[in-house]
């Protein structure tokens, strides 16, 4: 109970469950738990922080946001609810949440304004805000981000795995991811960069997108916008067919041939052609964005 | 004497699928001669019919050969619902969209003619028939590939919008679309 | 118009059938008398697989819904006047079938009571992003009016009502989190 308000605690610790008004609480639960256990967290406004480590144990310590009715805690076999639970009516402060638990867990984060940081663990991670940002590191497993505004931020451990990453408008940054991503935005821009991507699949309305990487041996790349510019920075010497196409946009090419206009009776440019064996597959559309293709 | 695609379609309907069930079934039992007899009656159908959607008189016998002989690959698939001309058209649309695909990346049209693949258009010096409208036909060869099928298969053949999106494969509101604009085009270059 | 009708006769009345140049029926009959494998069944070419729209609302529609109590934390929002009259779709979106237009149709519906329990900012961002969408809608169809067999920009109208289906999940799953309007 917050210290400066001692006074009224004694008559309070008669009514246990009635709503405070108090400032902000400190919270600390642990539980032991199953190593490869998940555990979701819920919090609203605020921060939620998660850290792995090799305990077999989750652990909270924190802030409660003034107004927030309790934070629930609980264990149920494999499973670990922690959420901050709000009271029916009035407003609340944000709570700050610092949790650790097993690095090999899944982990599952809902907030609405709340930013989420994650770090090292290396289960299956879903990870929901509406406005708040989302920074983790990935390892093998699958990884889905979303947002509605808030922007996302992912380190990778150049472990392949399944990144799927949905925004609206949040931006979108990634580094050292293997494997295979999935990136969906409005308005948001993506960049990212790899040594090494076997599947990219990247879409946005209005965004830019930046892919700096290298091409596995039979990739599937595809890069689409409507009105988004599209940059793919291939390292290495390309392996690969190439099929890019836009309506209204400029293709800019390193290498390989010029693009052509895809017909006489209509707008549209096309660049379409083969290095060496094309055993990748690169796609990429525009409507009106511009397509720049390069090598590093 | 020239026979229109439609006047062509009703009087061949008079003696024509009772004739065509005739044959079929024959053909059905491994009857040659029977086949043969379909070839017969109905080659010049599908050659128009591939010509104008190809604009070439290579790939058309390409088509024709094709459809003749998927036709008979498969006459146990004909299940005798519809005419067997409309049956053996599809056969042929199938194959021109094959073609059409392979084709599609030579850029400007069907202008391209030469020794092996005169235009079918072309004036020929012995040609005065005023009845062949080759400006017309010319003009259906120069429209990108969507807009002539269309306007082969509804305008010239006289199939419905839905059985012509059907035989190609795309949705009625594309279909009408591109006649839209087969209309459009030919009628901004036969001005000319 | 009379241009037009004109043409419509003059098509009408061209030749029914032409002759190829040659008699093709002894080749027909040499390949007919040679057995070959049977011509796989083709697909046909609708690149714009019903499948493909299907697995993409199957992917969009497993979204997790994170259970939690109905939590008011704003001021109630004032009421959003969201216009739900996508634009009508043209072409593909025959092909994209009964099952996307279901799905389509049941989150687009709850969304203006959904839009109006998120956040001001969020609410105005998700707007904007519905608004580039559907303005990206009506360029891609007025270019595809133009030239409805143009490959490229089905591909693109396509993945762009994908797109604007994933916006309204998000929001759903977004909101599943906020009290709706009239618990508050």
């Amino acid at each position: 109970m917050s210290r400066s308000l001692r006074g009224v605690a004694l008559a309070a610790a008669l009514l246990l469950n009635a709503p405070t008004a108090f400032a902000d609480r400190d919270v600390r639960e642990s539980a032991q738990v199953h190593p490869k256990g998940e555990v979701e967290v819920s919090n609203i406004a605020g921060s939620v922080r998660v850290t792995g480590w090799d305990r077999d144990v989750v652990e909270v310590t924190g802030t409660l946001g003034s107004g927030v009715e309790d934070l629930e805690f609980r264990t149920e076999g494999r499973y670990t609810l922690i959420k901050v639970r709000m009271p029916r009516n009035g407003r609340s402060g944000g709570s700050d949440l610092e949790i650790s638990m097993p690095a090999s867990g899944r982990l599952t984060v809902g907030t609405v304004s709340s930013d989420t940081t994650v770090q090292g663990v290396q289960g299956a991670l879903r990870l929901q805000t509406v406005s708040g940002n989302i920074e983790t590191d990935v390892f093998g497993e699958d990884a889905q981000l979303k947002t509605v505004s808030g922007d996302v931020i992912v380190q990778g451990t150049d472990e392949a795995g399944l990144l799927t990453i949905t925004t609206v408008s949040g931006d979108v940054g990634l580094r050292d991811v293997r494997g295979e991503i999935v990136v969906q935005t409005v308005s948001g821009d993506v960049e990212a960069e790899s040594t090494e991507l076997e599947r990219a699949r990247i879409r946005t309305t209005n965004g830019d997108a930046d892919l700096r990487t290298g091409l596995a041996s039979g990739a599937r790349f595809e890069m689409e916008a409507v009105n988004g510019d599209l940059t793919l920075t291939i390292k290495g010497e390309p392996d690969a067919e190439f099929n890019i196409e836009t309506f209204n946009g400029d293709i800019r090419n390193d290498f390989g041939p010029e693009p052509v206009r895809t017909s006489r009776y209509a707008p549209g440019r096309e660049l379409r052609f083969s290095e060496r064996d094309g055993s990748a597959r690169v796609g990429i559309k525009t409507l009106n964005g511009a397509i720049i293709l390069r090598t590093d | 004497m020239a026979v229109t695609a439609e006047a062509s379609g009703a009087e061949a309907d008079a003696a024509g699928p009772v004739e065509d069930a005739r044959l079929v079934a024959r053909a059905r039992g491994g009857d040659l001669p029977a086949f043969e007899a379909l070839y017969r009656r109905h080659a010049g159908r599908i050659n128009a019919l591939c010509l104008r959607m190809t604009g070439s008189h290579a790939l058309a016998e390409d088509c024709v050969q094709e459809a003749f002989v998927q036709a008979w690959r498969h006459l146990d698939r004909f299940e005798g619902r519809s005419a067997f001309t409309t049956w053996l058209h599809r056969i042929a649309v199938n194959r021109v969209l094959t073609v059409q695909r392979s084709e599609s990346r030579r850029p400007g049209g069907f202008e391209v003619s030469d020794e092996d693949n005169p235009d079918p258009w072309g004036a020929d010096p012995g040609e005065t028939d005023p009845g062949k409208d080759m400006d017309l036909e010319r003009t259906i060869a120069s429209l990108p590939d969507g807009a002539r099928n269309v306007f082969v298969l509804h305008a010239v053949c006289g199939y419905s919008h839905q059985e012509a999106a059907d035989m190609l494969g795309i949705a009625v509101g594309t279909c009408k679309a591109q006649l839209h604009r087969a209309r459009r085009l030919l009628s901004e270059r036969l001005e000319q | 118009m009379n241009d037009e009708d004109s043409l419509m006769q003059r098509a009408r009345r061209l030749p029914g059938e032409i002759p190829p140049r040659r008699d093709l029926w002894s080749d027909i009959e040499a390949r007919l008398r040679t057995p070959e494998p049977a011509a796989s069944a083709g697909a046909g070419w609708r690149w714009f697989a019903l499948a493909a729209a299907a697995s993409v609302i199957m992917a969009v529609a497993a979204l997790t819904v994170l259970h939690t109590d109905r939590q008011p934390t704003l001021p109630a929002p004032a009421p959003v006047a969201v216009s739900t009259d996508f634009p009508a779709p043209f072409g593909p979106a025959y092909s994209l079938g009964p099952q996307y237009q279901v799905a389509r149709a049941g989150l687009a519906q709850d969304l203006n009571s959904r839009l109006a329990t998120l956040p001001p900012e969020t609410r105005a961002s998700v707007l904007r992003n519905l608004e580039a969408i559907r303005a990206a809608v009506a360029e891609i169809n007025a270019a595809l009016a133009d030239d409805p067999g143009n490959v490229l920009l089905q591909q693109l109208l396509l993945t762009t009502y994908q797109d604007e289906l994933a916006v309204l999940a998000d929001v759903q799953d977004a909101t599943e989190k906020l009290p709706k309007r009239n618990e508050i």
